[in-house]
């Protein structure tokens, strides 16, 4: 594998920046008519995940894949801030790019960012949710999570902490993984050492259960089937008013990265107001699917 | 935390892509380049304290930092007219320019080819190649050197890390009590990605003494008497340009990054100087 690529191969889309409530947030843009889409990241990662994804929208949708702010290239907040203001904050960068209704995708953090986004935009200016592993946890769980998943580790001289960085995804991606892959999951943490546990935390911290019985418009749970939250949507979809569930086979997440046709293919449809409840659309051409299994 | 003013970023749009920067302060523009295989992060000791008297803007130059991969090659005459691409992109006017290692030789290539574009040079460290013999010895050393991909055991993280406190010549980089340091410099060789043995290579692409008499407007050559041969010959550079002075640094060649007040203030007075 020659690719040493920091973000995965795939074109490039183009990007910016626009000013939010802590400074600026950094954003990948594809495609210039149809709905809005826009895309939140896992942690601790960033809107490169989307980079294969992004194309596949652009010829149906207007898609917009964030930065959350503190990872990628979106400025920190000052300290430590909840999964609501990191959504408003986000919601405030929409607004500014002139995103009036849309349909927003996130995965694990990116997700219950993506559920505060749509609560707080209002019913009326979202057409339907895409979501992947929704941090939902038994309050053990939190309480461990916030102790031990994101334990602080600094850049030390002798380099020690980039073999911390790849074990790391090692376990939680699994040692077969492409090593492009891994080296983008390591990258991503390792260029943010310093504050990476802080939207790992606010998600943590925050009970998604109420957002998602809250809300009005169709969603999506598009899962990998070994997902470390795969059991948390399965449970997750009968809170919903109108959801469906659907689980990708033999993946262990990161679905934009490793399955990114059927993920765009998938968005693509609730985008058109193709998913279950009262909305209702014209049916795009499934995007063409060129995913591994790997 | 270094005081002063605040960093900002953008891009610039220009024929081969996106251009990223980062700039501090307001005034009379100063625009720096960062030697090949870096980024505008070069700078990020300097931004803030040559941002206190002028708008001091770090562009990431194509392929590097983050700025889109370019499709032609890394050449330093190529690097040069994106150069030129982003001071009208951002209608700075004529400016004064500056680089450091391969981002003096191509501040020194905009300034020969785009005269109207500067007002003020800055060559810091430039490679100096003196003859045909001797660019050959260096594109074979830089060719033969193996630049390891992602690897199942991650080990290529590493070496990349390593990389950051000597030079393939033995020169010192960075030192390695600075973690923060080496941070940015094993994050700008990721960054770079596959093409790291290309851009290498083509850091010595530049015959600086055959284009030093065009320079018409007052130059500042900044030298590292410890830095590698061809970056320490400052007095031969000087020696070709119309209007020049040199200021010595007792180092190696990472002026920007260890001795940013020592650099930020040389810059300073001669831009006062000169303007």
């Amino acid at each position: 594998m020659q690719d040493e690529g920091a973000v995965p191969a795939g074109a490039s889309a183009p990007r910016g920046y626009v000013r939010g409530e802590w400074g600026l947030v950094h954003y990948r843009a594809a495609g210039d008519r149809g709905p809005w889409v826009v895309l939140f990241h896992e942690s601790p990662l960033s809107s490169a995940v989307y980079d294969k994804v992004l194309p596949l929208l652009a010829g149906s949708a207007r898609a917009v894949a964030f930065d959350t702010p503190g990872y990628g290239l979106s400025e920190p907040p000052d300290r430590p801030r909840e999964i609501p203001d990191y959504a408003g904050v986000l919601l405030g960068a929409m607004d500014r790019l002139g995103i009036d209704e849309f349909t927003a995708v996130g995965a694990h953090t990116g997700a219950s960012i993506a559920v505060q986004v749509a609560l707080q935009a209002g019913a009326h200016r979202v057409r339907s949710l895409v979501l992947s592993g929704v941090p939902v946890y038994s309050d053990d769980d939190r309480a461990r999570h916030l102790q031990s998943w994101a334990p602080e580790v600094g850049p030390v001289a002798d380099g020690s902490h980039l073999s911390w960085g790849w074990a790391r995804y090692q376990r939680i991606w699994g040692e077969e993984s492409d090593p492009a892959l891994l080296h983008f999951g390591a990258i991503s943490l390792l260029s943010n050492l310093e504050r990476y546990s802080w939207a790992y935390n606010a998600a943590f911290r925050h009970d998604p259960v109420p957002d998602l019985q809250r809300l009005e418009c169709p969603v999506l749970l598009l899962v990998a089937e070994h997902d470390l939250l795969v059991e948390a949507d399965r449970r997750s979809v009968d809170l919903l008013r109108h959801g469906e569930l659907r689980e990708v086979p033999d993946l262990v997440g990161q679905l934009p990265m490793r399955a990114p046709g059927e993920f765009a293919s998938n968005i693509l449809r609730y985008a058109a107001g193709d998913g279950p409840g009262p909305a209702a659309g014209d049916v795009p051409a499934p995007a063409p699917s060129d995913d591994a299994r790997s | 935390m270094t005081n002063g003013p605040k960093t900002r970023r953008g891009y610039v749009d220009t024929s081969a892509g996106q251009m990223h920067y980062r700039e501090a302060g307001d005034g009379a523009p100063l625009l720096l380049i960062h030697q090949a295989l870096r980024s505008s992060l070069e700078f990020r000791l300097v931004l803030p304290l040559l941002g206190e008297s002028r708008r001091t803007i770090a562009v990431d130059l194509m392929g590097y930092g983050d700025s889109d991969q370019p499709e032609s090659a890394y050449m330093v005459t190529t690097h040069a007219d994106r150069v030129a691409e982003l001071i009208d992109g951002m209608a700075l006017g004529p400016i004064a320019l500056g680089g450091h290692h391969t981002g003096a030789n191509v501040a020194l290539e905009v300034a020969a080819k785009y005269p109207d574009k500067v007002t003020a040079l800055v060559l810091s460290g430039p490679a100096v190649v003196v003859g045909e013999e001797e660019r050959i010895a260096l594109v074979e050393k830089m060719s033969a050197i193996d630049y390891p991909g992602p690897q199942a055991d991650g080990s290529h993280l590493l070496s990349i890390w390593r990389e950051g406190l000597v030079s393939s010549f033995d020169v010192p980089r960075l030192p390695g009590s600075d973690p923060e340091l080496l941070a940015d410099f094993f994050l700008e060789q990721i960054k770079v990605g596959p093409r790291r043995k290309e851009a290498h290579v083509a850091a010595f692409s530049h015959d600086a003494l055959d284009r030093a008499p065009l320079v018409r407007v007052p130059a500042l050559v900044l030298s590292g008497k410890q830095d590698m041969w061809t970056c320490a010959r400052g007095k031969e550079l000087a020696a070709r340009l119309p209007h020049a002075e040199l200021h010595e640094f007792d180092m190696a060649g990472e002026m920007p990054r260890l001795e940013p007040r020592q650099f930020a203030d040389a810059v300073c007075a001669f831009l006062e100087r000169s303007q």
